[in-house]
């Protein structure tokens, strides 16, 4: 005979309902992996609510949803706190033999409405909060090491659509749902669409996401635990595609060092033209000259004649004051210098592009966009622990690997149900 | 682990199934073979809780099968490890677990022991 196991001092399991491999729930693994999907990817625990009775023929209460969702999320936290701790103890091992060609891993920060807990019904001290984000593509490589694309993409030679591209980028990264949910309806039309088909890109192979509200220092060791359970330490072109923001860099130089460090494309073109037209305000024509003079030094990765045409634009207009606001020429264009300066060794764009290296995060953008649609709205509003269990379940149905299901195969039992509840036997 | 159930009871077992079958056929199409059934909606309605309660009756004598559910007279307690001795296994108590599924609600049940030393109602494994 078997003796059973006790986990966790105080507690105790049922070896049938291991053997079942059934968690304390009362709904069988498929139900709860329906609860799951349905809680991670419906834009409210009501609708989930709802959906799963129409799916499902699954009656349940919003608050059990969001009970069970919010459960699975944190098993699955500590499941990636698990990788992190192995991570950091030198035991993670990746989880194919065979390494990708071409990884690259994708960093940013959105946004998310938190409120406090305590204090009775209702929201109470709304603020926002960031999450961060990353981003781990595989992609093929592409034959050859000439630049696939030397000249700049029409879109970004095109007045409107840059200028519809800048704002876009603004009112994405500056703020609230409403904002962009306003600037989406007004812009059907995709912005990036690309109108040459002759041009051999990498293709996109498989996505994987990390989430998470915890700090810079945290998120790194999760991101390089993905990364090494994915095989990009072994990769044999790699790189960390960034928007420059001044945590990105020094996380990717401590867990990355053999990377190639890539800085956003997207956004170095909005500073180029906000530094152009803040310069020539009025001026449409010199405004735009200068914009395409230095997009096209950016595009090629020539970092120095572009440091020399901003340094000459601060010096045509002047220092900016100590306390200069922010719509400021003078410090639009300074500002956009010291962002070129500062991010000038990941610039080398040509090269990337020769490598099959990604050249924006869009991947990531998008990524975020799509954590938005369940996190971020105008009536949510998070407990700091709910908004992390909910990203972790969002981040695992975002994930193109088997995630999902691999955890409901092998999630690792709970509580016995009945502990302590039975009568004393005879 | 050995199967708790002889060759004769899982004929027995067979048996009920087979008219349990012959009950949802009947649902389905009674003596005329329509049974009142016109629309889609009616015959995929009739259908699906047909085989759902067949569904649920297989999860539920599967689940009775296992020899996990009533390890015997004596067991090993798995806090302190020391025997726990009934005269009977029908001393044990049966918990009834409820489980939602795909296919409706299904129970089955489990033998509970208690262990006079550590005070702790456990569910031991065959």
């Amino acid at each position: 005979m078997r003796p059973a196991v006790v986990r966790v001092a105080g507690r105790f399991f049922s070896l049938l309902d291991e053997r079942l491999k059934v968690g304390t729930e009362g709904y069988s693994p498929r139900l709860l992996a329906k609860i799951e999907y349905a809680g991670a990817n419906e834009g409210s625990f009501e609708q989930a609510r709802r959906s799963l009775e129409v799916l499902a023929d699954l009656s349940m209460s919003t608050k059990h949803v969001w009970r069970i969702t919010g459960r699975l999320g944190r098993e699955r936290g500590q499941q990636r706190d698990a990788a992190v701790t192995a991570m950091q103890a030198g035991d993670m091992k990746p989880r194919h033999a065979e390494p990708p060609v071409v990884a690259a891993i994708h960093l940013d920060a959105g946004k998310i409405q938190l409120r406090q807990s305590g204090g009775g019904a209702g929201v109470r001290g709304p603020h926002w909060a960031d999450t961060k984000v990353g981003c781990f593509l595989t992609y093929t490589p592409i034959s050859g090491d000439r630049d696939p694309q030397p000249d700049p993409p029409a879109v970004f030679l095109d007045p409107p659509r840059v200028m519809r591209l800048c704002r876009e980028m603004e009112r994405v990264r500056s703020m609230p749902a409403q904002e962009s949910r306003a600037s989406k309806a007004t812009c059907d039309e995709p912005l990036l669409v690309e109108e040459q088909p002759q041009i051999e890109r990498a293709e996109r192979l498989v996505r994987t996401a990390v989430a998470t509200m915890e700090s810079v220092e945290p998120f790194g060791w999760m991101v390089a635990a993905e990364a090494k359970a994915r095989g990009f330490y072994e990769a044999a072109l790699k790189a960390v595609v960034g928007d420059g923001g001044n945590w990105i860099g020094p996380l990717a130089e401590f867990h990355f060092p053999g990377f190639t460090q890539v800085l956003d494309f997207l956004h170095l073109l909005v500073h180029l033209y906000a530094a152009a037209t803040a310069g020539h305000r009025g001026r449409a024509k010199p405004a735009w000259s200068l914009y395409e003079r230095w997009l096209r030094w950016a595009w090629s990765g020539e970092v120095r004649p572009l440091i020399a045409g901003l340094q000459a634009e601060c010096e045509r207009l002047g220092p900016p004051p100590p306390r200069a606001s922010d719509d400021d020429p003078r410090r639009i264009v300074s500002l956009a210098l010291e962002y070129v300066k500062s991010n000038a060794n990941r610039m080398d764009y040509a090269n990337y592009r020769r490598a099959g290296l990604p050249i924006t995060s869009t991947a990531v953008e998008s990524l975020i966009k799509q954590f938005n649609k369940r996190v971020k709205g105008t009536e949510q509003f998070w407990l700091e622990g709910g908004a992390e269990a909910i990203l972790q379940v969002r981040a695992a149905y975002l994930s193109e690997d088997d995630r999902v299901v691999q955890f409901h195969d092998h999630r690792p039992p709970g509580r016995a149900v009945g502990r302590n509840r039975l009568r004393p036997a005879a | 682990m050995v199967a708790k159930r002889s060759r004769a009871e899982l004929a027995r077992l067979r048996e009920e199934f087979r008219a349990r079958a012959d009950q949802a056929f009947d649902q389905m199409f009674g003596s005329d073979g329509q049974n009142g059934l016109v629309t889609f909606t009616e015959r995929e309605d009739r259908a699906c809780e047909a085989t759902d309660a067949l569904a649920r009756w297989l999860m539920e004598e599967h689940l009775v099968l296992d020899p996990a559910t009533d390890p015997g007279v004596q067991v090993d307690c798995p806090i302190c490890g020391g025997p726990v001795r009934y005269d009977s296994p029908e001393q044990a108590e049966l918990e009834i677990r409820e489980f939602h599924t795909r296919r409706g609600k299904v129970e089955y049940e489990r033998a509970a022991r208690r262990c006079p030393r550590c005070r702790k109602i456990f569910f031991p494994v065959g």
